[in-house]
Formats: C-alpha cells, structure tokens, sequence
C-alpha cells in the first residue's frame, strides 16, 4: 500500500488567496492557481458565439474569459476568502467542486493499476464541520463521476504546516490576506485551543491606503495590488512603536520612504512623514496604540470580534495575547513546551528589515517575542516555516503517505480516510 | 496592454510554483518580472514592449541588454510575441543560456528552457576567509561521520541477535525517491502509528 501511496497521494491546499494541488509525485513543488472561479455571462453575445456555454471557469484560462470590471465582484468569487463558506453559498460551493475536479484531472494517470487518489486536502482551522461534510460530498460526487478518489482525509492548516515544518509540539500562526489562525499542537491538533483573528494582510493594506490619501495619494490608494507593493516595499515593523516614531522624526533622512510605481513615472514620496511606514507593520501585530485612533476615527474600518459560520473571529486582540490565550487552553504541562517552538507561517509574516534601521525596525519573529516578552513569557523561540508558500501542501502529502489504510475517518477525533470505494 | 501581458506571465509562471520577489528598484537595467523557485533560484523574466520590437536589430539589442541580468539571477526569460519568436534565430538566445517563453492572446508557453548561470564566488577576502572556514569545519564533520560509522559496523557485528517477537514494529521510512521535505521528518513515525497507541490532547 506505501508504494500506491508513494505514486498516488494527492494534497490540495485551499488558500485563502491560492488553491495548491498535486500528487506526491510533483516532488517538491505543487501546481498553484488563484482559487477562484468566474461565472460568465451566458447571454452575452461574444460568449454564445465562441464558446460552449459553462456554468463556472477555473485555473490558468480564466482571466481569458473576464468581461466588463463593473462585473467583476459579482462574477469572480474567491470562495475561502476568509476560510468559512456559508452553508448556502452556492455559487462559491460550486467554485470549490469546480477546482477540485480540476486539479484532480490535471494529473490523472493512464496506468492500468491506478484506483484512485489519496486525496488529503487542507482547509483553515476555523472551518466548522459542514464545510467537511460538503468537501466530503463534493469529492464523493467527483469519484462517481470520474473514479478519481480512492479515500479523502481533511485536516486543518496549521496541521498541516507542522507537519510540514517537522514539528510535533509547537503553536502555528499562519497568517493571511483575509486573517490569522492560531493552533496549538503535540502530536494531534489541540482543537479546543484554536483560535481566530480577524485581521490578515488585507487590513495593513487598508491601512497603507489611508496613510496614502493623507499624503495626497489618494487616486492610487484604490488598487489592492498596488497598496499590497507599497507595503512590501516601505512597511517596516517597529521594535517599539513610540520609540520608532519619535526616531523618525527627528531624522527623517535616515527613515526616507521612496517607492516607484513600476512602468509609470509615479514615485510615492513620504518625506517628512517617514515615520508613517512603522504605523503599516505594528498595525498587523497589535491594532490597539492611541495613533491609530484616528484612522478609525476619519472611516477606516476597525477589526472587530465577528462571528462567521460558527467561530468568532478576535479583532483586536494583539498576536501575543492571542498567543497566550490559546497556550493557557492546554494542559499546564504541555504549555512551556507550546511557547518554545512557534511557528509562524503565511505572507502576511513577510516584512523588511533595512540593514541600517536594525534596532529599530525588526522582524516579525523577534516581534513575536517582544509581545509575549511584555506578558511575562520569555523562554521563547520562533521560526518561520522554511517555504511559506508550500508548506501546508508538503504536509498533505507527508500526511496521506504516512497514515495507516486502516485509520478510519472518525467525527469525533476528525481525522482518518474516508473510503469513498475499494 | 503590456501590464495585462505581464499578469498573464505572472500567473503561468506562479502556476510553476514560482514566486513572485519584488524588483529591485536600485537595478540599472530592471526585469519586468522576478520570482524564485522553491529551490531558491532566483528568476528575471523581460518583457519587452511592442515599442521595444520594431526590428530584429532591437532584438538583438534587448539579449545584449539582458546579459546584465546574469549578475544577479540563476535563470532569466525572455518574453516575446508568438509572431515575433518566429522571426528569431532561437539558437542566439539559446547561445546565451536564456530561456524564452512565447505568447499570444490565449496560450502562453515556454520554447526554451533556461541555463542555471552560476555565479562567480565573493572578491570580499571576508567572505572568502568564512567559506574556508566552512569547508575546513565541514571536512572536519566528515571525518567525524565516517569514523562513528564504522564504529556503528564494528558495534553491530557484535550485537546480541533476538528473536522474530522480541524485535520493535516497522516502521514505515521515506524511501529515496520521496520529496526532501520527507527526510528526518518526526511526522512520519507518528501517523505512521495513528490508531495503534492511545490518542492523547484531542477535543
């Protein structure tokens, strides 16, 4: 059975942003697309014309077929966007079966022993259980039609990226576009301690908008991709917010912030409000200093505690109180063992450190531990994940190769094969 | 046009599990894309604009232009127009170690693949003095291995033989042509074992 598996274990990794697929057989690096479909407009002329109509399009054609931009939001749905879907969301269900079929047909094999796929497929920590219900349908579906899954296995991503990472005891905070999930682990994924926050990426990019509009930018600050690049490119995370500022300030040439919009004669100035880019990255780590007051003040929106599906999302709870309150969930015991090994993973960890700005502007590893430094804790170690991008999916993988036949899919423990045919 | 060109390309090569770096503003000559692998080369892709291509002299220019690119990146692309690749000698960029992928309104592909340009090792006598560091305390590490190696052979010549009942369950081991990230990984003893001990910490 380790030889089938060996050639035919598939992972699938819903993103938030990106779905990553393929069999263990792609050795390190999976297929990636956006996980998002478009619906078409069937009544359109061009489109009845040219092509065989088509409820739902996924993967690599699918800009091809994007029509007017007034569309677009109701058109093109991410359906993980925030890594629940509604129950009754339809269309971002059909989005969800469509990719699925897809990344499972890109790789089906033509050997004559082939029975099917170990499907391990990945979904956020915060998924309630009828989204394992409905991926279990979905996939049962593809198999009657298309004999494609042998058994299937869902496991949440912070699993996923400890076993990918090679750890076994360990807090993961994986952090992306739409929000952050934090999970303890020792051996199995301590699932009354997972907890949620309602700010990703997304919301430092809001927040770069508005610091952009008070600069006079404000006819740029509407692309998300563009604000994406300018908080890559400027953002700094402070060692100490105060201190940062009133550094900047005094010294605005050793803080200058410059970033050219590529292929335009554009160049973004922050001059004398330097200062304004340490505002970017704590933002991510902790929303609740007096200077960002005004921002939700003037409109911005505020990160608030919401409920999606069935898990409330924390707004404004910093990374280290966050941290600590889904440590202080587990066993007493198993607790200083949880605050050695953090891991972090997802883009939103990705930030610049300017050589000459070090001691003042840092890393969100050693930002991880200052927070947890002022709760009291302080025999802490943090890493990233060797491949941010891919570990989720190099964890299925190890997963659906490792996991005995025999392990039954159980809803209790919420882990095993579901058989979908011998 | 070109920026919806350069988002296409974008999403082919992400689709190649590449990962897109942000461009080095400070570059005399800019790509107009960069990514990196997952084994951490580093990739420049150029994409030239219509404007760029009026002759086959102007493309003979843009491959002596992008030689600089070497420098900095393991593998570099060049990106041209279906109709514009056919007017080529592929022989001259392929000469230069570039890689060349072709487009046309629906399809995207890639013709050529690129040479993996090796780069010339630090002129800094610090750096150099840090490599040989490394290397002596690596050759020193070697030696080590080899000789616990062989005590390890001598030990199990001599080791004590027990019978079929007494000996520990297999346990199921990443064979060699498993991905890297399988090597030393603790995850595969444990699921390895899952339903055959006691379950501990579940909620």
């Amino acid at each position: 059975m380790s030889e089938y598996r060996g050639r035919y274990t598939f992972g699938m990794d819903y993103g938030t942003s990106d779905y990553k697929y393929g069999p263990i057989t792609c050795k390190e690096n999976p297929m990636i697309i956006e996980n998002r479909g478009y619906f078409p407009d069937k009544e359109s002329v061009m489109f009845r014309a040219f092509e065989k109509p088509k409820d739902v399009i996924v993967g690599q054609e699918l800009p091809l077929y994007l029509q007017a931009s007034e569309d677009l939001s109701t058109r093109l749905i991410y359906p993980m966007k925030n890594g629940v879907i509604e129950k009754n969301d339809e269309r971002a269900w059909q989005v969800v079966s469509e990719i699925s079929r897809y990344g499972l047909n890109a790789f089906k094999p033509k050997e004559k022993d082939f029975e099917g796929f170990y499907i391990v497929a990945s979904v956020s920590s915060v998924s309630p259980k009828y989204m394992y219900e409905k991926l279990f349908e979905i996939y049962r579906q593809i198999d009657e039609e298309e004999r494609l899954v042998k058994a299937v296995t869902i496991i949440p991503q912070p699993f996923a990226v400890a076993i990918g990472h090679g750890i076994t005891t360990c807090v993961v905070i994986e952090s992306g576009h739409g929000n952050s999930q934090l999970c303890p682990l020792s051996k199995y994924p301590i699932r009354n301690a997972v907890l949620a926050i309602d700010r990703g990426g997304g919301d430092a990019n809001a927040l770069t908008a508005e610091i952009l509009k008070d600069l006079g930018y404000g006819d740029l600050a509407q692309q998300e991709t563009f604000l994406r690049k300018v908080k890559e490119t400027v953002g700094l995370i402070p060692v100490g917010l105060e201190e940062a500022v009133e550094a900047a300030k005094k010294n605005p040439d050793k803080f200058k912030a410059k970033f050219k919009v590529p292929g335009t004669r554009i160049v973004v100035d922050f001059e004398e409000n330097s200062w304004m880019r340490f505002l970017i990255g704590e933002y991510v780590f902790d929303p609740n200093h007096q200077m960002f007051q005004s921002y939700f003040t003037r409109g911005m929106r505020k990160p608030k505690d919401v409920k999606i599906g069935d898990t409330i999302f924390r707004g404004m709870m910093d990374f280290g109180e966050a941290i600590v309150q889904s440590v202080e969930r587990c066993p007493l015991e198993l607790q200083p063992h949880l605050y050695r090994e953090i891991v972090l993973s997802g883009g939103n960890f990705s930030w610049n450190v300017p050589e000459k700005l070090e001691g003042i502007s840092t890393d969100s590893m050693t930002k991880i531990r200052l927070l947890l430094k002022e709760k009291g804790i302080t025999n802490v170690k943090v890493t990233m994940t060797k491949s941010p991008q891919l570990s989720v999916w190099h964890g299925c993988i190890i997963y659906g190769f490792a996991v005995p036949d025999e392990y039954a899919w159980n809803w209790e423990r919420m882990e095993g094969w579901l058989k979908l045919h011998d | 046009m070109i920026n919806l060109t350069e988002e296409k390309l974008k999403s082919y090569l992400m689709s190649k599990a590449m990962q897109p770096l942000s461009i080095d503003e400070s570059m005399e000559t800019k790509p107009n894309l960069s990514f990196q692998e997952g084994n951490g080369y580093k990739v420049f892709v150029k994409v030239p604009s219509r404007e760029e291509l009026q002759d086959r002299n102007a493309i003979l220019s843009l491959i002596l232009n992008s030689t600089t690119f070497r420098k900095t990146a393991d593998k570099v692309y060049l990106a041209l127009p279906k109709i514009y690749a056919s007017i080529i000698d592929g022989a001259i960029i392929q000469g230069q170690g570039f890689g060349l992928i072709t487009y046309d309104e629906k399809t995207i592909e890639e013709v050529i693949a690129p040479k993996i340009f090796e780069h010339q090792t630090s002129s800094n006598p610090q750096e150099n003095l840090a490599i040989e560091q490394l290397v002596s305390r690596i050759s020193q590490l070697e030696q080590t291995v080899q000789t616990l190696k062989s005590e390890i052979s001598q030990l199990k010549s001599i080791r004590p033989t027990f019978n079929d009942a007494a000996k520990p369950q297999k346990i199921e081991r990443a064979p060699e042509s498993l991905p890297s990230f399988f090597r030393d990984n603790a995850w595969l003893d444990i699921l390895s074992k899952r339903g055959k001990e006691p379950e501990r910490y579940v909620s």
